[in-house]
């Protein structure tokens, strides 16, 4: 166990409460163009927006949403890696050289064209969103992979094991990966709270699902165009995320401080 | 040397699959600007097919990256779909924006990144807490919300500085320090992570042990970082000259990320093109200076040589 | 020491991106010595600015200033009168519009104006190798022109045409120098335009700046531009502000002198301040409106179509979105627009009850209790496509939510430009599609609204509307044609071909230091001519 439960408290809390609330709040499409723009108090906790809905639904419901999509996104990233890197493993040497090639092709290209690409091919919505977010993250996943991999076969038992004449394969899964373990739990963690911030930068641009739906993204957008009267607007959806990428990122550090200690 | 060498070259390598896989995925995308401006105003069939026949649009895709990248080799971006104007030109024309924000915003991110590292990392008293909140906020809060809150505070209530727009000094103030804090915050949690590391390393226990102040001590130090401050910074310069479309739309600045974005939602493919390659040159070129420059900083490096 | 070669170098980049950081700054001192100055915000950087193209009302902000048209038409009568032509004659069966032009009108490069100039923009103008998208619709059934001498042209027609005159006074069908149209390409050319109007084009850069100059030597203003005066606006920069957040931020900053299309919750703040004025204007043409598809399952039935209007509640819309700065729209044209039928005000007022009970009349109901309406298993489902400008999906929200309450399923398919949603209409699958567009001759109801009308996107085909508007196109009487358009507006909403919403009202705002900002009869242009400072004090 490589968390520390304390650190890790706030995002699990976070998450509970986020997975919980939906069930304790209204329904976060319902408008009332009547109660539009009422401020933050008995009726409406976080206040509500142009249309008279629900702010505190609506964040509540987006945040399940990003955790949702964060999540797939995260899920592609990673086993997009893994399933990159075990060809290289099986094929001869020259592949490693390619996939280092297009893995730095791929960190070069800005995030937003490779992800704006993807998301026009997938005609949008929110799985062309979520498709697109894993892409955008895949290729400095496969870096980590690749370096923490490099380094733990300098490790003695790895040479060991070949010198035994254990297949490539056998090495990669009985002795590198164990080591490797810890830093792509933590570099998975880190690719979610990255994918946390670009689903919502491509919501904000307009990607990303129906246009009612409740998705932080489009939620800051939407509420920047109430600012000047009704600042809560844009400000929930906008603390929605900040907390919750802090709170990954917070769980994360005492996750590093463990693997250290560990290697140490 | 070679090594240098050996990573400029792996550096074209990908700058010219960067090229040709751009080119391609953006062919396979439906539909192009020109064709959706025609098919808008009534044009008939032969007038499209026309059109797209003299900017090459009806040739096999191989022939197209072929002369895309010929074209490339000579400097020749090619032009715009819509206007017919040189993407050099336009790229010209949004990069003194660019340089100018990304510019500030880098140096707000390295002085303001390496100070409140070593203030999340060395000081004791309340103001290790609050550096380290700011590193964590810095990272955590999308710039859409950092900006948009920058606005209605400075630029509405106090009425301190303009929220829109760009030309004189006090305009890039907000963008710069907005996109430097998000900088800064990357920076200085290397920055803090590093200062760690060497603090416990046994030379500079020792140094204590030698009696060195502890203002020596932390100048030793941060030079010892120097090489991870180096690489962060960098990498932060490969992501801000790149251009911040989400910054330049908020601030309602021109530059290159407004470029790419309204080329991109026109389908002017040769501009995003463009724009994406100055993208990944830039972030390419960055990663390049910043391996050069940790190489000539770090001690361990310098001694093999 | 290789090292240090690295080093040296590295330093040396580092030094030379300094350098362009120095030489970029340069460009945020340009240009602030002129005390003359503003700065227009325009609102959206169209696909081009070139007029006998492009269609964008946008790009007739600046350019309506940088062209002058054969005939003008008052703003506040309405009335036609002359441009760079003195005078016209029309012959009695209305095919052949004759124009004496003024003489000793220069074009910005010195190319003198006559008849062969009107020639080259008319040649340019319906050259199919353009693709005009709106110019060339503007002149009807044209024929051709000849030119009798130096300083009379006659244009001919196929058909009587009356909204030609109307059609000439727009920007779209501005006079452009012959001797720039020569010098560029099509697609060039809108970077190096030249007129004859008050301000010179100086430049143009996509996404940053235009820029126009006034010209000094010019004389040959229609009836309404005022003498140029000593507080006179010199130079205007016309900007881009895409993001409606930042207009109002940019006028209260004084970092724009003059803005349009304000966030309607922004102008309601801005009434409040003592540095800028709120000045609404309504535009002539079609209201904010929805097309609706008669010819797809379940609109094909008029029952349908009349129940979508009746079920949506637009009082509600244009209070909450629109904040009661547009008033809510009943016909297929706006108030302001001339031919407006005033009898069809309250209809198809709000009864959601009476929507739901005409739906149940025709034999739908709702048998698997899921809220929504189906006949013979086939679900009461409409797919709207629906732009993502001018607040339409705040709109299309909440008429989902109204409509969901009489049991419709509203699909909303969000478009992110003017191509995707030619495309998607193209493909047919669209129950309801948001789009509208402006101008004083209602003859652009034609093109919508009659069989073979190319933007027949209702796919409504009768005899008797096709009848009527074709005979207003040809008619010159007024009263006459007002009768015809009111009974083609009659029948359009008789037939609930179309969902008005509201009428289409520019919120502009503009720095006290102005006097008021004038605009033409179209209500997009402003006459910049008549631009000026209330406050100059010659520094």
């Amino acid at each position: 166990m490589i968390w520390d439960r304390h650190r890790a408290a706030p995002l699990i809390v976070l998450v509970l409460v986020l997975l919980v609330a939906p069930y304790f709040v209204g329904d976060p499409l319902a408008t009332a163009p009547l109660m539009q723009l009422t401020p933050p108090g008995f009726a409406y906790p976080l206040g509500s927006d142009l249309l008279g809905r629900d702010m505190l639904a609506r964040t509540v419901y987006g945040g399940q949403r990003t955790l949702m999509s964060a999540g797939a996104a995260t899920a592609i990233a990673v086993g997009g890696a893994l399933c990159l890197t075990g060809i290289v493993v099986v094929t001869p040497p020259g592949g490693r050289r390619w996939l280092r090639l297009l893995t730095r092709t791929l960190l070069a290209l800005p995030p937003l064209v490779f992800g704006l690409i993807i998301v026009t091919l997938t005609s949008g919505g929110e799985w062309g969103v979520i498709a697109a977010t894993g892409l955008v993250h895949l290729a400095p996943y496969v870096r980590v992979l690749d370096t923490s991999e490099t380094s733990a076969r300098q490790n003695g038992h790895v040479e060991a094991a070949r010198a035994l004449g254990a297949g490539e394969w056998r090495v990669w899964r009985a002795h590198l990966l164990p080591i490797m373990l810890p830093t792509l739990l933590a570099q998975a963690g880190v690719t979610f709270a990255g994918a946390i911030l670009t689903s919502a930068a491509l919501g904000f641009l307009g990607f990303g699902g129906e246009v009612s739906a409740p998705e932080w993204g489009r939620m800051l957008y939407d509420g920047r165009q109430v600012l000047r009267v009704a600042p809560w607007v844009p400000l929930a959806p906008g603390v929605g995320i900040t907390l919750l990428v802090m709170s990954v990122n917070y769980a994360l550090e005492s996750g590093e401080r463990r693997v250290r200690r560990w290697r140490e | 040397m070679r090594a240098i060498a050996r990573a400029l070259i792996d550096a074209l390598w990908a700058g010219l699959l960067a090229a040709s896989l751009l080119f391609l995925a953006l062919r396979a995308l439906p539909g192009d600007g020109l064709t959706h401006q025609l098919i808008e105003s009534g044009a008939s069939d032969d007038v499209i097919q026309a059109r797209r026949a003299s900017l090459g649009l009806d040739q096999p895709l191989v022939t197209q990256v072929a002369g895309y990248l010929a074209g490339l080799a000579r400097g020749d971006l090619g032009v715009s779909l819509l206007d017919g104007r040189p993407v050099r030109d336009a790229l010209y024309d949004a990069l003194p924006h660019t340089l100018t924000l990304a510019g500030l915003a880098l140096g707000v991110g390295l002085v303001g990144g390496i100070t409140v590292g070593t203030a999340a990392a060395r000081t004791q008293n309340a103001v290790r807490p609050v550096a380290r909140l700011a590193i964590a906020v810095g990272l955590s809060a999308p710039t859409a919300l950092i900006g948009t809150l920058a606005i209605v505070v400075f630029a509405l209530w106090l009425d301190w500085l303009p929220g829109s727009g760009a030309g004189t000094i006090g305009h890039i103030v907000l963008p710069a320090s907005v996109l430097g804090w998000h900088s800064a915050a990357a920076i200085g949690q290397v920055t803090a992570a590093a200062l760690h590391d060497v603090y416990s390393a046994p030379y500079l226990i020792a140094a204590r042990g030698r009696g060195l102040s502890s203002r020596r001590l932390l100048v030793h130090a941060l030079r010892a970082c120097a090489p991870t401050i180096v690489t962060a910074t960098m990498l932060q310069a490969g992501f801000l000259f790149g251009g911040t479309a989400i910054t330049e739309a908020i601030f309602a600045r021109p530059g290159v990320g407004r470029l790419l974005v309204d080329a991109a939602l026109r389908q002017d493919y040769p501009m995003v093109q463009g724009v994406a390659l100055w993208c990944a040159g830039v972030a390419i070129g960055a990663a390049l200076i910043g391996d050069a420059l940790s190489a000539s900083l770090d001690p361990r490096l310098r001694d093999v040589e | 020491m290789m090292i240090t070669t690295i080093f040296k170098r590295a330093t040396t980049t580092v030094l030379l991106l300094t350098c362009a950081l120095i030489v970029s700054g340069r460009d945020m001192t340009r240009a602030q010595d002129d005390s003359r100055r503003i700065v227009y915000g325009l609102t959206f950087q169209p696909s081009g600015f070139d007029p006998h193209i492009n269609a964008s009302s946008e790009l007739g902000i600046p350019l309506r200033s940088v062209y002058d048209t054969l005939v003008y038409r008052d703003p506040v009568s309405q009335a036609f009168v002359a441009g760079l032509a003195e005078s016209w004659a029309i012959s009695e069966d209305g095919r052949e519009y004759t124009f004496t032009l003024r003489q000793n009108v220069l074009f910005h490069d010195g190319t003198p104006f006559n008849a062969s100039a009107v020639a080259a923009n008319l040649d340019r103008i319906t050259d199919p190798a353009i693709a005009s998208q709106k110019a060339v619709f503007l002149l009807g059934g044209y024929a051709g022109y000849s030119v009798i001498d130096d300083r009379t042209i006659r244009i001919a027609l196929n058909d009587p045409y009356s909204p030609l005159l109307d059609s000439l006074s727009q920007v779209y069908l501005g006079m452009a120098s012959p001797t720039a149209l020569a010098a560029y390409s099509a697609e060039r050319y809108q970077f190096y335009q030249v007129g004859t109007g008050p301000f010179v084009f100086v430049e143009y850069v996509p996404g940053d700046r235009l820029v126009l100059r006034r010209n000094p030597a010019y004389v040959w203003g229609p009836s309404f531009y005022q003498p140029v005066g000593a507080n006179a606006v010199e130079t205007i920069e016309f900007r881009f502000f895409t993001d409606p957040v930042t207009r109002a931020l940019a006028l209260e900053s004084g970092e724009a002198d003059i803005m349009g299309e304000l966030l309607p919750l922004d102008a309601r703040a801005l009434n409040a301040s003592t540095e800028v004025s709120l000045q609404p204007e309504i535009i002539p043409g079609q209201p904010l409106q929805f097309l609706i598809n008669s010819a797809k399952f379940p609109t094909d039935e008029l029952v349908v179509r009349q129940a979508l209007l009746v079920g949506a509640d637009r009082e509600a819309i244009a209070d909450s979105i629109f904040q009661r700065l547009s008033p809510v729209a009943w016909a297929p044209l706006s108030a302001a627009t001339p031919y407006y039928n005033a009898d069809l005000v309250g209809a198809y007022a709000f009864d959601p009850a009476a929507a739901r009970d005409a739906l149940i009349g025709l034999g739908y109901s709702d048998s698997n209790n899921d809220g929504v309406l189906e006949r013979n298993g086939a679900e009461l489902e409409i797919r709207v496509i629906t732009p993502v400008w001018n607040a339409i999906p705040d709109v299309v929200q909440l008429l989902e939510a109204q409509w969901r309450t009489i049991g419709i399923r509203t699909v909303i398919e969000q478009v992110p430009s003017r191509g995707a949603l030619f495309e998607q209409v193209a493909a047919g699958d669209y129950h309801l599609v948001a789009w509208y567009e402006y101008g004083s001759d209602p003859a652009y109801l034609s093109r919508y609204f009659t069989s073979m009308g190319d933007l027949n996107w209702t796919g409504y085909s009768a005899a008797e509307l096709d009848g009527l508007l074709i005979e207003a196109g040809r008619q010159s009487d007024d009263n006459a044609r007002r009768s015809l358009y009111g009974q083609a507006q009659r029948i359009v909403m008789e037939q609930a071909l179309i969902l008005p919403i509201r009428d289409y009202v520019n919120l502009n705002g503009y720095r006290r230091t102005l006097n008021p900002v004038e605009f033409d009869a179209y209500g997009w242009f402003p006459l910049l001519h008549n631009l000026s400072f209330s406050t100059f004090s010659g520094e």
